[in-house]
């Protein structure tokens, strides 16, 4: 359809070839001629849009710049309208929305400024279509007069005629912020260099060009938010214009844009990147000139990608992470992807919450939905506007309303949470309520899952969530987890906040322990990224306060229950196992640190069910040592690990069969055989695994009650794959350690076998 | 109305939608080259969605091998369909500025690439291939003869690498990376010089003067006792070679002013105490060589930023790290427009980031003449100063002059700057 209207116009230009008289009427598209404004298109300009009058009242209390009385006038307007569904009432509630988020005062400043703020502001009040992409754009400003600023002045740049309104909306957004988040680093930066009129003209330029992706046009204010600025940390405006000009790629390959610069530092001058001077040589270019044509590092070769895909009209952002810097861009909806490491991280440019991939996820599923969230926020004006007439009960029935347009929408939720609250809202109705309101986080367009919505949603009712028994408690976080589950993560969001302050919440030992059971079993279940950070949490507030045998028991029952992976894809599957594996493996680190053998034992169980075996030889009591193995009752305790460990395998290096053990290099990498009881023993055998076996030379073998006064029992300067120690008669210990003595410098340590031989007989 | 429908008709039937130019691949294309013994363009753009801008040049393509008989003209059409990180594989370079043309050699060596402006404007192209192309038989040459005597540790590879890629475009020689290999393996000691000219780039430069200074992988010296003199030999055996020039000159140059500029910074003593004028004018002699080429704009800047008697001078009415300096630095403010006639002013500096910045010594200066001082105490760190204005005939420069030292390591201070007429009423305008 779009080759076709190329076409058409094609067409019509041939038809101007033959008939000049039909060419002019249809207008041209560039002039030889150049504007003022050399940045403006230079093209015929629509007519000026002809606009209702407002009620009287209304109308002289905006001409005269009096905002208070706009707004009583307004609300009087509101008040005298019984039909709710009337376009009248509709009309009125956007004006009064407009003057409410912006503030009378503010306005009233502003109009002062200037006689054309005035104009404009009676314009834009008029103007019912503008006011509602203003007001629905996600983050609107918030008592501040930049929004409108930046409003009025592309409208005054353009001749009063503001063709792309979407597009000046979200200008106005970037460098007004809105009520969750007021400031703007945008607007601290040089007007010269970073100019939202510049902006805005640069990208009606583009678009008359061609050069922006097809889909640019039918883009709203909240994802041109992510085309025509990156919030926090942003570029200058010659740096969009260089992209254009200088980075063009197929419209999804963006994501490799980056490295159209070289990874450079030092500077071309020799100066370090952690140096003040890396950039100074080139602070009149461009960043993006200096970035392609001179090098830089993560964070500039990530700014590059990200402007090089806004200049051509994709959705972008740049996203910070551990050491790193990278970037998402969005060829089209519910399509993000990562450029250099990205897209998940902190991000510099957000709507809603300011984590991806949660953040961009709840975005899109909530703005995603056009006519569905647009009824939502036409229903939301009349929702304030009942509350301003000073009806409530009628303002909480119209925001139910307007959640049953938009559900995930935290903004709605939280104003009906508000009002919920105010008018008495038990203990009893929350938990009714917020049982009904987590099925609405299910069911997201492009995501699916929003269980960290969810959770961020019952945070404005947490003293109710208080005030609850602890079964409602239990059966609420319950059912919240079993969504947190099968929400898409990644290491960027953390959920250990959350549970502490969940488990904060339940009063006794029983409800405690349900809690634990319920969300190891929702979030095994679930196998995501979150099932490891749970499992970190569970031990560290169980087991390492003395909790094991609690956890212990909520891990096994939760491990009981069956996981079919049967639905999913062979990469799924595979994907979740890697991921089960990681989990486990720094679980089982941490109940063995926490020197809990019961912890242990029930991760160890369940592990074993996903993760792969050892590859170990079974071995046989050697002739010099006398008695049985010690039974794996117990743990091995490892000074470190590395990505070749097997830490569910530990226990089995305690028995003849064998597991696997690798440690990080280290100075002095040690294991620590921790048997179930104090015994009289006769020896052990330690084995190294195959492979690297120059290594693990020099080590020592000790012996303790205690577990903290060592005894030396035996030592080598070249440990053979299997070394036999025969300890001296009557040794008696709980504890047995071997260590290696890497002083010349760190290096592994990994043995299959530590097993440990009891006598038969105690004297 | 009937006459318009008409043309739309004629237009869809003469113009199909986006059809992509009928050209043969690059890879069979590759094939026909050798076999004539003839260079191969290799035209690379994306037909899916293209612009339009792009697609406007497609039967200009088609037209390029009757205006380049002597050339296989062939393209690269990068489909979705194609794995990002297989893109350049057929091409053997990457390129991110679509659409572009690409110049290879009979046997299918990369010789050099054409920019988009001119590879959308056919004529153009053919005028631009058939320039280059005429230096291809003899790079083809030279490369072969230098892949012949390529056995590792012959000096003489390393000169016919060099005369080959002598031939090359200078922005597509770190793209030959087989005559690049071939230099680095038979002449790592640099004896040629077609290291220094071709294949040590700026931070194999740095890595090698880092490490003489340091003495080495374990040397770990600091401060004064680093090998400066070493480092310079280094940089200085580059540089005699004649046949260095052009921006590989200003390299090793540049790293030359690093050699000084730590030598200088490593002596006792603050800012103010050492002469800075030799390493400043080196920077301005680097700018002099080829003041267009990012060198010789970033060693122009530099100069200014090391030059004592440089002050910065700032038209906008703001301040970021482009003027911030390590050293009390005077700022010449432009406040010309913010003048509306005779009256008490008050100048501000308004931060948004104020990281460790001082401002002192505020003066009133009209057409280069100091009229006025602040009333504040000249060492005072502060950030606004009132003046008393005269009245300032027209077309008259007003500045208001400072010292200014950024102390924050990073340059980070920033913020707007006021100049507002102070009487009844009035206040900054800035929130």
């Amino acid at each position: 359809m779009f080759e076709r209207s190329r076409n058409v116009a094609l067409g019509v230009l041939a038809m101007g070839l033959l008939a000049p008289g039909l060419l002019s009427s249809c207008g041209d598209k560039e002039s030889g001629k150049q504007p003022s404004s050399a940045r403006k298109v230079a093209k015929k300009q629509p007519k000026k849009e002809k606009l209702p009058a407002l009620p009287e009242l209304v109308q002289s209390a905006v001409e005269s710049g009096n905002y208070d009385a706009a707004y009583q006038a307004t609300l009087n307007e509101l008040k005298g309208i019984s039909d709710l569904k009337s376009p009248e009432y509709g009309r009125m509630s956007k004006v009064l929305e407009v003057l409410r988020v912006s503030s009378p005062e503010v306005l009233k400043t502003f109009a002062a400024e200037d006689p054309s703020h005035k104009a404009f502001l009676k314009e834009f009040l008029m103007n019912e279509a503008w006011q509602e992409i203003y007001l629905s754009c996600g983050l609107v400003p918030y008592h501040t007069h930049w929004g409108v600023k930046v409003l009025h002045d592309i409208w005054k740049d353009n001749d009063g005629v503001v063709t792309n309104k979407p597009l000046a909306v979200a200008l106005a957004s970037c460098w007004g912020g809105g009520e969750t988040m007021q400031d703007s680093n945008v607007r601290k930066l040089d007007p010269a260099l970073y100019n939202p009129v510049w902006r805005y003209n640069f990208f009606m330029k583009q678009q008359a060009k061609g050069a922006l992706q097809p889909g640019f046009r039918n883009l709203k204010a909240w994802e041109l938010r992510f085309v025509v600025c990156n919030v926090w940390q942003d570029w200058d405006d010659a740096s969009l214009e260089w992209c254009s000009k200088h980075l063009n790629l197929p419209w999804d390959r963006y994501f490799i844009a980056h490295d159209a610069a070289v990874y450079t530092d030092p500077s071309k001058f020799g100066d370090n990147v952690q140096s003040g001077e890396f950039l100074m040589p080139f602070s009149f270019e461009s960043k993006a000139e200096t970035t392609q044509l001179n090098g830089g590092v993560c964070g500039s070769m990530s700014h590059l990608g990200c402007f090089a895909a806004m200049a051509h009209g994709i959705p972008a952002y740049c996203v910070g992470q551990p050491s790193h810097c990278a970037y998402g861009v969005r060829p089209k909806r519910g399509m993000w992807q990562g450029g250099f490491g990205g897209p998940d991280g902190d991000l510099q440019n957000s709507i809603l919450g300011g984590k991806a991939p949660t953040s961009y996820m709840l975005m899109e599923d909530v703005f995603g939905e056009d006519d569905a969230v647009a009824e939502a926020y036409r229903k939301s004006w009349k929702a304030r506007a009942l509350e301003a007439a000073g009806d409530k009960d009628k303002a909480i029935l119209a925001w139910k309303s307007v959640l049953k347009d938009s559900p995930m929408h935290p903004f709605f939720r939280k104003e009906l949470h508000r009002l919920m609250l105010e008018k008495g809202l038990n203990a009893n109705d929350c938990y009714e309520y917020l049982m009904k309101a987590l099925d609405s986080y299910k069911k997201g367009r492009y995501y699916g899952v929003h269980g960290f919505a969810a959770a961020d949603m019952m945070d404005d009712l947490k003293p109710m969530i208080e005030q609850m028994t602890d079964t409602q408690r239990v059966k609420l976080y319950t059912k919240l987890h079993g969504l947190i589950a099968l929400t898409r993560s990644s290491w960027a969001v953390g959920c250990g906040d959350m549970l502490k302050s969940q488990a904060a919440t339940l009063k006794g030992d029983a409800a405690k322990e349900d809690y634990l059971t319920n969300l190891l079993k929702a979030h095994l279940r679930g196998g995501g990224v979150t099932f490891g950070q749970v499992l970190e949490w569970a031990v560290a507030a169980y087991v390492e306060q003395g909790k094991t045998e609690a956890f212990g028991r909520a891990f096994a029952r939760a491990a009981q229950s069956d996981v079919k992976t049967a639905s999913m894809t062979p990469e799924q599957a595979e994907e979740r196992k890697n991921k089960m594996k990681e989990a486990y493996s720094k679980a089982l680190m941490a109940a063995e640190a926490a020197r809990s053998p019961q912890a242990y034992k029930a991760l160890c169980a369940a592990a074993k069910k996903v993760c792969p075996p050892a590859d170990a030889p079974r071995i046989s009591r050697p002739a010099e040592l006398t008695g049985k193995p010690v039974p794996p009752n117990g743990l091995l305790r490892c000074s470190s690990t590395s990505q070749w460990d097997k830490p569910w395998t530990h226990l089995d290096v305690l028995t003849e069969k064998g597991g696997q053990t690798h440690t990080a290099s280290e100075k002095a990498p040690e294991f620590v055989a921790q048997l179930d009881g104090n015994y009289l023993l006769s020896g052990c055998v330690i084995r190294k695994t195959n492979g690297a076996e120059e290594r693990m030379r020099k080590a020592t073998v000790y012996t303790s009650e205690d577990g903290a006064t060592w005894m030396p029992k035996a030592s080598t300067e070249d440990m053979p794959k299997e070394w036999t120690v025969v300890f001296p008669e009557n040794t008696r210990a709980r504890h047995v350690k071997i260590t290696f003595d890497n002083s010349a410098g760190n290096n592994f340590a990994h043995i299959s076998h530590f097993v440990v031989y009891r006598k038969d007989k105690e004297k | 109305m009937k006459h318009i429908l008409i043309a739309m008709a004629l237009a869809c039937a003469v113009l199909p939608a986006g059809a992509a130019p009928k050209l043969p691949d690059i890879e069979q294309a590759r094939a026909t080259a050798k076999e004539a013994g003839k260079p191969l363009l290799a035209v690379w753009y994306f037909s899916e969605q293209a612009p339009d801008a792009v697609k406007k040049a497609y039967s200009g393509w088609e037209g390029l091998s009757s205006k380049l008989p002597g050339v296989v003209v062939s393209q690269y059409d990068e489909l979705p369909t194609i794995p990002a990180e297989k893109r350049a594989e057929k091409t053997g370079v990457h390129m991110y500025n679509l659409p572009c043309a690409l110049l290879y050699t009979p046997q299918g060596d990369f010789f050099a690439s054409v920019d988009r402006d001119t590879t959308l404007n056919a004529e153009k192209l053919a005028e631009q291939v058939k320039k280059l192309s005429a230096d291809i038989p003899k790079f083809a040459e030279f490369l072969k003869k230098a892949a012949e005597a390529d056995t590792g540790g012959n000096k003489s590879a390393a000169e016919l690498a060099g005369k080959a890629l002598a031939l090359m475009p200078q922005q597509d020689v770190h793209r030959q990376r087989r005559l690049v290999e071939i230099i680095n393996r038979n002449d790592p000691d640099d004896t040629t010089g077609m290291r220094a000219m071709y294949t040590i780039d700026h931070l194999g430069m740095y890595r090698q003067i880092n490490l003489i200074l340091n003495g080495g992988d374990q040397g770990g010296l600091s401060g004064q006792d680093r090998r400066f003199n070493e480092a310079l030999a280094y940089v200085d055996r580059a540089l005699a070679h004649k046949e260095l020039e052009g921006e590989r000159r200003q390299q090793w140059m540049a790293g030359r002013a690093y050699v000084m500029r730590e030598k200088l910074g490593s002596q006792p003593g603050d800012w103010a105490s050492k002469d800075y004028r030799p390493l400043v004018q080196y920077y301005r002699d680097i700018a002099k060589l080829d003041p267009k080429s990012q060198y010789g704009i970033g060693a122009a800047a530099y100069a200014d930023y090391w030059d004592k008697a440089t002050p910065c001078i700032i038209t906008s009415m703001f301040y970021d790290s482009r003027y911030a300096r390590k050293r009390p630095t005077a700022w010449h403010v432009d406040v010309t427009k913010s003048i509306k006639g005779a009256g008490t002013y008050e100048f501000k500096l308004v931060p948004t980031i104020d990281n460790a910045m001082e401002a002192r010594d505020f003066r009133l200066f009209i057409d280069g003449r100091e009229v006025a001082k602040s009333s504040e105490d000249p060492n005072a760190n502060v950030r606004s100063a009132t003046f008393k204005v005269p009245a300032v005939k027209k077309g008259a420069k007003v500045e208001v002059r400072l010292i200014n030292h950024c102390k924050d390591h990073w340059l980070a201070s920033s913020g707007f700057i006021e100049m507002n007429k102070v009487d009844a009423g009035s206040k900054s305008s800035r929130k």
